[in-house]
């Protein structure tokens, strides 16, 4: 029963965001067909495309957010109705899951509406994130039901990762006190947004040219196969969620 | 049931230690106090039994299992602490529909009914709530969760006097319809010093008494008289405190009482417990 309430709660404490989420990405989605018929230069921008892309990217970083803000208050209300850690992240696991699952139906069903208002005539064109890296997989394209499947599975595991990130941050971030995370936030910046790219100045692009590579390798996207991709999404998200399990196990109330 | 159990517990905040091999037993069914002065180690302790906290070493075990990261246990325990653990967005209605989700028998009906009588807006946000009101909250969900274990951290903080009153009543109202274990720790003695059962004492991280009030009480007594009659009194006794008001003094002794002794004009009342408690617990 309580192990059933904490999941509960914790899903609950996603649901109006979710909600008025999707709510907005369905309006901007419908915003556009509209823009296009009462526009006056319709007529004359027939043929000139309105490409809508990556939509899907948009619940990923929805959900990275949502993993950044789950922790602080869950954790506390947790303890304050006697249950452990332990129990907290598992049902956490569950919440990320059916979080990612959810958000990966809703992104089929923008998949769904974006095919249904493409058309040359219209002056759509819709392409889902999957489609936009892979475009095939080997020889086979993408197209009908084996898109969808393979963009719910793609998905799923990239929301969960999202999720992942974002929690492993909120909870580093709950575990250090003031000054850890002024040093950790400012040191952060620091070497990505300063150093590594004086760095990478010096040593002609070899940094960017090494994670160009690694991002290609890891997602499998010369090799036009998602399923490297959802391998590497899989272990990063099992990587990330044991540290954040690490974190989590001696986690306190602060005064 | 075997009660909570503390055994040799030690606590320490980098430099400061906390607690210090803290061993002791609250048993099934009974009130106790959990006095000591500020930073003396009392919200340590009820966190740690809690699993808030993490003891550096020994042990808590609730009815004979662990305390520490344990479901079932834990569901045996309330802790309404000082420091607020609910969300702040939340409304108490809503929270008080979540505790019911957690704790099966937490009593709905008798929790709005206990809003009612402290004139507690249920439909009002958490944050929104004054200090008192917050509090009052805290202890309505403390007296409706129905829990073998109930543990109060400083459950009357910015309480006026009448809902101060109001809490003991019902405190006691509720023990005497369904007992459970009540541990409380607070500043104001002379208040809930009736209502204890058993008293603990803690310093500087360490149980400096751990005894019936009643054993407790009877390790002295307070004599009021005139000025004078009361300072020939006490003049060999061992005197821990005392008060002049107009021409009465009362002061309060440690040791035995000799009735014979007793000169007239000079009337006998039980131990002053917060006297005790500053002349035990002061530094000097």
């Amino acid at each position: 029963m309580k192990l059933n309430a904490i999941y509960k709660y914790q899903l609950t404490d996603h649901r109006n965001a979710v909600l008025i989420f999707c709510a907005v990405i369905l309006a901007v989605l419908a915003l556009v067909p509209m823009q296009i018929t009462f526009s006056s230069d319709v007529l004359t921008t027939t043929y000139e495309s309105t490409q809508i892309s990556g939509i899907d990217m948009a619940p990923a970083v929805f959900l990275f957010i949502c993993g950044l803000s789950a922790f602080k208050e869950s954790f506390l209300f947790a303890l304050q109705n006697g249950i452990s850690r332990k129990s907290l992240f598992v049902n956490r696991i569950y919440v990320a899951v059916t979080l990612a699952v959810t958000m990966a139906l809703f992104s089929l069903l923008l998949l769904a509406l974006g095919k249904l208002i493409e058309s040359p005539s219209s002056g759509i064109a819709y392409s889902s994130l999957l489609s936009m890296i892979y475009q095939s997989i080997g020889t086979v394209p993408f197209s009908g039901l084996f898109e969808y499947l393979i963009s719910f599975l793609f998905l799923t595991v990239l929301f969960i990762a999202a999720q992942a990130l974002g929690y492993l941050i909120t909870v580093a971030l709950y575990r250090m006190d003031k000054k850890q995370k002024i040093s950790y936030i400012v040191g952060f910046y620091i070497v990505i947004f300063v150093i590594l790219p004086i760095i990478n100045m010096f040593i002609s692009g070899q940094i960017s040219t090494i994670l160009v590579k690694f991002l290609d390798l890891s997602m499998g996207i010369s090799a036009q196969n998602p399923f490297i991709g959802m391998f590497s999404l899989t272990l990063f998200s099992i990587i990330v969620t044991g540290l954040t399990w690490v974190l989590i196990r001696k986690a306190v109330v602060k005064n | 049931m075997n009660g909570i159990e503390i055994n040799d517990v030690t606590k320490t905040f980098g430099d400061t230690l906390a607690l210090n091999q803290v061993s002791l037993t609250f048993e099934p069914h009974k009130i106790y106090g959990l006095l000591g002065r500020n930073g003396a180690g009392k919200s340590t302790l009820l966190n740690i039994i809690t699993n808030r906290l993490f003891a550096d070493s020994g042990q808590v075990t609730i009815d004979g299992l662990s305390s520490v990261e344990n479901d079932m246990t834990q569901g045996l325990l309330y802790l309404m602490s000082e420091k607020n653990l609910y969300p702040e967005s939340m409304t108490c209605n809503e929270a008080f529909k979540w505790t019911k989700q957690f704790f099966k028998d937490f009593d709905l009906d008798y929790a709005l009914n206990l809003a009612k009588q402290f004139k507690l807006d249920t439909k009002k946000k958490i944050r929104s709530l004054s200090t008192g009101y917050t509090s009052i909250f805290k202890i309505i969900t403390a007296l409706s969760v129905n829990t073998p274990y109930v543990l109060f951290d400083e459950p009357v903080l910015g309480l006026d006097a009448n809902h101060r009153e109001m809490f003991y009543r019902l405190l006691i109202e509720k023990y005497s319809d369904n007992p459970f274990t009540a541990i409380i720790s607070t500043h104001l003695i002379d208040e809930i010093a009736n209502l204890l059962e058993y008293v603990m004492i803690i310093k500087n991280g360490e149980i400096l008494v751990n005894e019936s009030c009643e054993t407790l009480l009877s390790k002295g007594y307070s004599v009021t008289g005139t000025i004078k009659h009361v300072d020939t009194f006490i003049a060999d006794k061992e005197v821990i405190g005392d008060d002049v008001l107009g021409g009465l003094k009362t002061a309060t002794i440690i040791g035995p009482i000799n009735k014979s002794t007793l000169p007239d004009g000079i009337e006998i009342t039980n131990l002053d417990l917060q006297k005790l408690f500053i002349k035990l617990t002061n530094e000097e």
